[in-house]
Order: structure tokens, then sequence, then C-alpha cells
């Protein structure tokens, strides 16, 4: 028999990097990423019997990324959409069609980490957090799907928004 | 380009999550039309600039001493009579579910027979016998092969295109089964001849299954994706004028 102390430092612990990784780009900082790791480390462990054992690494994430959202809407308003319902629902007012105006396919001229970063930022959360889901952890869609709690299908609409999005602010077309 | 589609399938593409026939297909479309190649290297590039901005993420080494200390005032110890309490009701919860495992009638056994044949096809390398997206050559495929075929339904236009046939043998019955595709996952639809006994929603080892009765046949539904898509693809089946 562990104790919770153990159960949490084998389910947890070992996806503390990719769990800070998240928290860094959803906030979009590094002090409210550790903020935010904290917190869901504290919510993990309160409920770490729930963990069934069988996607350690979603479960994880799922609570990482409730946690930042609860964050975000709290702290920082402006960077939540309006129309958002809960922290952690998925009912968002933001328009989920492909905006067909963008640009689709332009090449990205070389980016700066920094102009990279804040044109994440830049984006609207729904977005962001399917992007950086997809991106930077390299979740599949199915994951993706799971942890954001949207269907598959809104997973693709908005990762090829988010993409769109971005190639529009990145992108000069060389 | 105005098609919303085509661009998903690109995007679906780089993400490496169609399956194989419908990769070959976005590969010829890529072929045909610029914008949609330009689309393809542009998330490859896209991806690499988020991943190496991504790179240097780490956190402090402060982060784990935060943490210890955090639980260290929810949790500050265990002590050795909670931890010998707590395992002894491991114990008995344990000896309850063996019993429980012991004393369940056999469809747990046919929904995990399901699922292996489910796993199975999708670890072999053509997850089909009968590769077609046209049910019209899916439908005497599958009649040749056993007794009782069911009708082959075209869920196209609800996203679950139809990729072929096969014929799991499950508990010793040859059974035809119907391919379905769903992005990069797959439905595997079988129909049994004789009445089997399953719960019309249940899962195992994290795959969803959805069975019901329609005429003579019961139709056994098996896919990881989400058990609401699967009540979907359920619904499409049952009522294919609707």
């Amino acid at each position: 028999m562990e104790s919770d102390r153990a159960l949490f430092a084998k389910v947890f612990l070992p996806h503390l990097q990719q769990a800070y990784r998240l928290a860094r780009w959803m906030t979009g900082s590094a002090v409210d990423a550790e903020d935010v790791v904290q917190e869901a480390s504290l919510r993990a462990f309160r409920s770490i019997r729930d963990c069934s054992g069988s996607n350690p690494r979603g479960w994880v994430l799922t609570i990482v990324r409730n946690t930042a959202n609860t964050w975000l809407t709290r702290n920082r308003a402006d960077r939540m959409p309006p129309g958002r319902s809960e922290a952690d629902g998925s009912i968002i007012d933001v328009n989920e069609n492909v905006d067909l105006d963008t640009p689709e396919a332009v090449l990205l001229r070389k980016a700066t980490v920094d102009e990279v970063r804040r044109a994440v930022d830049a984006l609207p959360a729904p977005f962001r957090e399917v992007i950086v889901l997809r991106e930077i952890e390299e979740l599949d869609y199915r994951e993706i799907a799971d942890i954001a709690g949207i269907p598959l299908g809104t997973v693709m609409s908005r990762l090829s928004r988010a993409r769109s999005m971005l190639f529009k602010t990145l992108g000069e077309i060389r | 380009m105005k098609n919303p589609e085509q661009i998903y399938e690109v995007d679906a593409y780089a993400d490496n999550e169609l399956d194989p026939v419908r990769a070959i297909a976005v590969e010829k479309l890529m072929a045909e039309q610029p914008e949609l190649r330009q689309r393809y290297d542009s998330i490859l590039n896209l991806r690499r600039a988020l991943r190496e901005a991504a790179a240097q993420d780490r956190p402090s080494d402060l982060i784990q001493p935060r943490i210890n200390r955090a639980l260290g005032r929810v949790a500050p110890f265990v002590t050795r009579w909670a931890a010998l309490a707590a395992s002894f009701l491991v114990g008995l919860l344990v000896a309850a579910a063996l019993t429980w495992v012991v004393f369940v009638p056999r469809s747990p056994a046919l929904a995990e027979a399901i699922v292996s044949a489910h796993m199975r096809s999708l670890l072999a390398e053509q997850p089909i016998d009968v590769a077609s997206s046209d049910r019209h050559t899916v439908k005497p495929w599958l009649a040749r092969k056993v007794p009782q075929s069911p009708d082959v339904v075209d869920l196209s236009q609800s996203g679950f295109p139809l990729i072929g046939g096969r014929v799991d043998v499950i508990d010793g019955e040859p059974v035809a089964t119907i391919v379905y595709g769903h992005a990069k996952h797959l439905v595997s639809l079988m129909t049994f001849a004789k009445r089997i006994k399953l719960p019309a929603v249940s899962s195992v080892a994290g795959f969803h299954m959805r069975s019901w009765t329609q005429g003579d046949l019961t139709y056994v539904a098996v896919s990881d994706i989400p058990d609401s898509e699967l009540a979907m693809f359920e619904n499409g089946i049952r009522h294919p004028n609707s």
C-alpha cells in the first residue's frame, strides 16, 4: 500500500516538465506558470486516488490545463475570450469557422523566440491551448480532445484556425 | 483555396492523423494544388519554430521544494496506523473484486474478445480484408464469407467514411465486420447472427463499445473514439435515412 505521497511522486512528478511547459505557454509567463503548477500539484494530490493509472500523463495535463484556465479567468480576464462560461468549461463564443480570408499558407520567415511567444500569446485562449497541446506537448487529436474536453472535430477546426492566425502574425512570404 | 475540408485534411496529414488510404489521397491533392502544399510546408516550419522556442522552457529548481512544502501543509504525514488500516482495506477490496470477476457471467469475456479483435486489426498491416469505400463492393464480399451479412450503410456524410470489411472469429463463429474511419481512428462494426448479451454501452481497456439489436442481427460498434462520437455513429447506422 503506497502512501498518497508516494503515489503522487510516481504519477505527477515524472510529468513535471511537461506540466510546466503547458502552464508556461497557456499563461504566457514563467512566473505564473510555476504558480499554476504548484496549484495543479495540490489539486492532483487531493484526487490522486482518482488517477486510474492508465494514462497518468493525460490525467496530469488535464489538471494543469484546468488549473491554468481557472487561473487565467481569475487573474487575467483579458486573456480569456468573452462568453467563456467557466474556467474549465469549453463553451466559448468564438467563431469556430475557419476564417478563409486569412492567408492559408505563407512560409514562415525565421522568427525569433520572442516573436513566437508573442504570437502564441496573442491567440484567443481556446486556440492557444490546442496549438500548445499539439505542437509543444506533441499530443495527438484524441488526447487533446480528452484534455480540453472538446470533440475531435473542434480540435481540428481550432488547430487549423490557430495555425492560420499564427501564419498571419509570423509569416511573410519569402 | 476556399475549401476548409481540404485544409483540415492537410493539417491532419501534417499531424499524422490520417489512415494510409486518406494520407495518399492528401498527397495527391497537395501535388495538384500548390497552396495546399505550401500550407503543409508552413505547418512544418511553424512546428519547428514552436519547438525551438519551447526547448529552453524548464521550471526553476525551486519548483519541487515549493510543491513539497505545499503538500506538506495539506498532508503532514501518514501514520503507520493509517497505512496499516488502508492496506487492510485494499486487501478487502481486492478480495471483493476477485469474487466479482469469478461470478459475473460470460459477457465480459465476449467484450474482451470483441475488443481484442478490433485491437488485432489495428496492429495488422491492413485493418481490413477487403479495402473499399464502395458499399456495393463490401456487402457482396461479406455475403460470400459469412452466412448472414448486414447491410452496409454509407456514413461518409457524417464523418465516418467506409474503409472496408473483414471477417473476425469471435467465440468460434465467423463475424462480419465493417470498418469505418473517423479522423485517424477506426470503428469496427461487428454483426452477430445470434443473440449475444452485451451492455448497450460499455468499455474495455480504453475502447468504447455500443451494442444494439436490429432485426435478426446484433450489432457491436467498437472504437477508441469517445463514446459521444460512437453514439453518433450508432445513430447513423440505425437510422441511415434520417
